[in-house]
């Protein structure tokens, strides 16, 4: 690159755009770093002169809608808990954070007299949590909360969009052990 | 509006929509739309034509989800894809305006057609490069290169007015914005 190189970056987008400039070209044909700049400049212009059109809006639409939602089912996976590694026991309380998938969801577990209580918070509005295939309701946080009498029967599923996650029992999410999250 | 993705993104977004998840298609048909619409008002088609080969495009998309190897390939794929549709549709409606391709074998026909294809393929790519590589920039250099640019000629009085920037001062900054955006592309391997 030579010193008055600099001098001539105006003039040079100006050659690029198509403009004479006697000067600026003598200066491009003595100096390799500068026809170079130059020749790149012009595949930059020719690039943004193609033709482009956004499609309408309703066609758009049409394509989206080529693929129908495919509802999907796939495990929560166990990422953290409260549990000891190794105990034989359930503990009578026991916090999980579980992979669902597209997010991470924080469950409770409490034995309460004669039967288990489950409590937990949805990643976001957007989703919803069955048990027994039956919708519960939540609260405007997502929080829902249910009791069953045993804890082999503490399964349930979140669902958001076409993805539906199921919630293994209790002792099976613990006996998995935590896993690397997706 | 452009959504604009890294590639790393655009791999997620394939693999998301091979699994058959419609927010994952919608971004991508999000992405490229743009792209692939201008392929066939290229060619000349009007716009039912260009709105056929736009959905046949992306039905093939979808049928072949399975054969992309990458995020990289994806733009050539939908462009060449939209070209060969644009071009058998013009043959079938005899809109070949080249008369010297009556002349021409069939063999002759086809390769001559694979190669506008892959120009196409080439000149869209590009354009869609420079286009997300402007959208990136900060505010003053995208406003300015886009109205220059990626607007059609408009005059220096109204880019003025538009931006509220002195006449004489747009020539110079002009200069620099093309500069960053050449050091942008050169970065993201445009000229390679």
């Amino acid at each position: 690159m030579k010193k008055d190189c600099f001098q001539f970056e105006t003039r040079i987008a100006d050659l690029a755009e198509g403009r004479h400039d006697e000067a600026a070209l003598a200066h491009v044909g003595s100096c390799s770093d500068c026809a170079e700049h130059l020749r790149q400049l012009q595949i930059i212009l020719a690039a943004a002169h193609e033709p482009w059109a956004a499609a309408p809006v309703e066609l758009v639409a049409t394509v989206k809608g080529l693929m129908t939602p495919q509802p999907r089912t796939v495990f929560a996976r166990l990422l953290r808990t409260s549990a000891l590694a190794g105990a034989r026991a359930i503990p009578d309380d026991v916090q999980v954070v579980l992979d669902v998938e597209e997010a991470s969801m924080r469950v409770m577990y409490a034995r309460m007299d004669a039967q288990w209580e489950v409590m937990g918070k949805l990643p976001s509005s957007a989703w919803t949590v069955e048990l027994n295939a039956r919708p519960l309701s939540t609260d405007e946080d997502g929080r829902f909360s249910f009791a069953v009498p045993a804890v082999e029967a503490t399964r349930f599923a979140v669902l958001h969009n076409d993805l539906r996650v199921e919630v293994p029992p209790l002792q099976e999410l613990l006996s998995s052990g935590p896993s690397n999250p997706r | 509006m452009q959504i604009l993705l890294k590639e790393d993104d655009l791999d997620r977004l394939i693999e998301r929509c091979r699994r058959s998840d419609s927010e994952a298609w919608a971004a991508l048909v999000d992405r490229f739309q743009a792209l692939v619409y201008s392929v066939p008002r290229r060619y000349g088609l009007g716009p039912d034509d260009a709105a056929d080969v736009f959905q046949t495009t992306f039905q093939s998309l979808l049928r072949s989800l399975d054969r992309i190897e990458s995020a990289k390939a994806l733009a050539k794929w939908l462009a060449v894809t939209a070209a060969r549709e644009s071009m058998r549709l013009r043959r079938i409606a005899g809109r070949t305006t080249n008369p010297e391709d009556y002349d021409m074998a069939l063999d002759e026909v086809v390769a001559s057609e694979e190669a506008s294809a892959e120009e196409t393929a080439v000149a869209s790519e590009e354009a869609l490069m420079v286009r997300e590589a402007v959208a990136k920039m900060p505010a003053k250099c995208r406003d300015l290169l886009q109205i220059l640019y990626l607007e059609g000629d408009v005059p220096y009085t109204e880019v003025s007015e538009r931006l509220g920037m002195p006449v004489g001062a747009i020539g110079p900054t002009r200069a620099r914005c093309l500069e960053k955006l050449r050091g942008s592309l050169l970065k993201n391997g445009f000229f390679e």
